[in-house]
């Protein structure tokens, strides 16, 4: 065997292997997230998803009832969809019908550069910054659900509107052109033509958003205000399943029902993930073939 | 016509205030911070409860955190990109380890945190250390590298592999002496991306490598470390008044560090363009 060939054959040994990485550890995180959540399912049973009361630290009568953070999660998720879906469309919408050259160049530059913003940033910018604010207005926490969603949307912006101009740009011009030329205007050409053919586009890239608010955590840790009640306002505060993942599990015994139930957050948040991507991916692949 | 112009003025107001807002970020969190810079802030550890001092520790954690999950990412990201792109291409294989990547890719990164921890932490022993740590991060960095190493190759002309192939190199001389030099500014692009999300992530290693204070530099991989992440959040939600300005400077230091990574990343993104 020449050193040529042993080469050869290590090296598409290598990547063969490492290929299935991806599949091993997606296997494996799975599997762990599901072992340490099962105690929290035979220990605490239905009571986490019928109580509202957290009390994980009382040593008589510990309570762990996630319903209220998944409501707190739901909501924040919601209100800041409410924000970012059609800011995310009508910037993606001006960029591709509207902008100049210029105006395209200098605004998808700030976009993109916002993307890479930490989200401890955008978390520490609006605790610093714009929370103090809201006593301005006499709102008694400064920490609310309305604050926290002001910060998702603002880190999820980029990336819902570069995937919605994107799903846009994929669009075949003729379409556009052929509206333009039938005398229609710009905006019924990019409303009703262009974005009605990029649907499957806008429609996975809400789901992506979606999936990326529901799983953010160092925003909701520093503003949502970390209170485990069912809000009743956007002034209320609140404690999704991702800030009760990172506030508690440093100080948790390793092993404990408390522990468990953490997990049990994390095998929740997971489910929600795989759906919304298998969901991203059918949208995607489904239009493919059309 | 009347109503086309409404509505491109309406659009055009809705997105230069969502411009200035983004510039207002971005010039806050950098200038208010850079008042508080000096040779103490970047090469002191910090002193009297976060009252004086600097963030050298900090800097210096999130450097070795970067530096291993990169070490770790890079070459599992591109051996995987180089099946998925040049021996798996259509098969159905390859079609299940792109559903797992994407499907990795969604996984929220608090989940990721408490998977290191259960793995890497509490099942092989490392403990919150900079090695849980960055491999954590490097399993989240892995479908950002390994996907674009993949679109790269792939967007690669047909006839550059034939001529390779044609002089009489094999598969994987064509990949490694042809394609992957071809892509290398893309490729490069990838990492500095996956790069610049690692360093700013925070959940992960505050569940597996992190801690708020250490007197001591770490002297090994096994050892937990302070980073600029972790920091501003420790900062920020546990000290008083006197500690603020720095979060403020450690804010300021990392939003730069992380706008270079990237500002590199698209300008390199931008010449390719221009070379096509």
């Amino acid at each position: 065997m020449t050193a040529r060939t042993l080469k050869y054959s290590i090296n598409s040994t290598l990547i063969n292997t490492i290929a299935f990485s991806g599949i091993v550890i997606l296997v494996i995180l799975t599997v762990f997230i599901i072992k340490e959540a099962t105690p929290a399912l035979t220990n605490v049973g239905a009571e986490l998803f019928t109580s509202v009361y957290w009390y994980p630290t009382n040593s008589y009568d510990p309570e762990f009832g996630l319903l209220a953070m998944l409501i707190g999660s739901l909501y924040i998720t919601g209100l800041t969809s409410l924000f970012v879906l059609p800011l995310g469309y009508i910037i993606a919408f001006f960029l591709f019908e509207y902008a100049s050259p210029t105006e395209v160049r200098v605004i998808k530059s700030a976009i993109d550069l916002l993307s890479g913003v930490p989200s401890v940033i955008i978390g520490a910018f609006m605790l610093v910054y714009v929370a103090p604010l809201t006593f301005k207005f006499g709102i008694y926490t400064p920490e609310n659900i309305l604050i926290a969603s002001l910060g998702l949307t603002i880190l999820s912006l980029p990336y819902t509107a570069s995937l919605m101009q994107e799903a846009m740009q994929s669009v075949d011009r003729s379409l556009k052109e052929g509206a333009l030329a039938l005398g229609s205007t710009r905006f019924t050409a990019g409303f009703k033509v262009v974005s009605r053919a990029a649907i499957s586009g806008i429609l996975n890239a809400v789901i992506l958003t979606v999936n990326r608010i529901i799983g953010e955590t160092m925003v909701v840790l520093m503003v949502a205000g970390g209170a485990a009640i069912i809000p009743r306002s956007l002034f209320d505060p609140a404690k999704p399943l991702t800030a009760t993942i990172a506030s508690e599990m440093g100080e948790v015994a390793q092993g404990s029902v408390h522990y468990s139930v953490l997990f049990f957050c994390g095998l929740i948040l997971l489910i929600f993930s795989f759906l919304l991507t298998i969901t991203a991916r059918v949208i995607i692949t489904k239009n493919k073939h059309v | 016509m009347n109503r086309d112009l409404i509505i491109s003025t309406v659009f055009r107001i809705i997105s230069y205030l969502a411009f200035f807002v983004v510039i207002a970020i971005f010039a806050t969190t950098i200038l208010d911070g850079m008042r508080y810079f000096s040779l103490d802030f970047f090469f002191k550890p910090p002193l009297d409860g976060m009252s004086s001092g600097g963030i050298f520790p900090a800097i210096l954690g999130s450097l070795y955190i970067l530096g291993l999950t990169l070490l770790i990412a890079i070459p599992i990201g591109l051996m995987t990109g180089i099946y998925l792109s040049e021996y798996g291409r259509n098969s159905k294989l390859a079609e299940v380890i792109l559903t797992a990547i994407t499907s990795l890719a969604g996984v929220p990164s608090v989940v990721y945190g408490l998977f290191g921890l259960a793995l890497f932490s509490i099942a092989l022993g490392f403990r919150t250390s900079i090695i849980s740590g960055s491999l954590t991060l490097a399993i989240m960095t892995l479908p950002v590298i390994s996907s674009s190493v993949q679109e790269a190759l792939s967007s690669i002309p047909r006839d550059i592999r034939e001529s390779a192939y044609a002089l009489g190199a094999n598969k994987t001389e064509v990949i490694f002496r042809v394609l992957i030099p071809y892509a290398k500014l893309r490729i490069l692009t990838a990492i500095l991306i996956g790069g610049g999300r690692a360093i700013g992530e925070t959940a992960p290693v505050l569940l597996t490598g992190a801690i708020f204070y250490a007197t001591s530099m770490p002297s090994s991989v096994f050892d937990p470390t302070m980073t600029m992440p972790t920091h501003i959040y420790y900062i920020t939600m546990a000290y008083g008044e006197g500690a603020q300005w720095m979060a403020k400077g450690t804010i300021s230091v990392l939003m730069i560090f992380v706008l270079l990574l990237y500002s590199i990343a698209f300008y390199l993104r931008k010449r390719m363009g221009k070379l096509k």
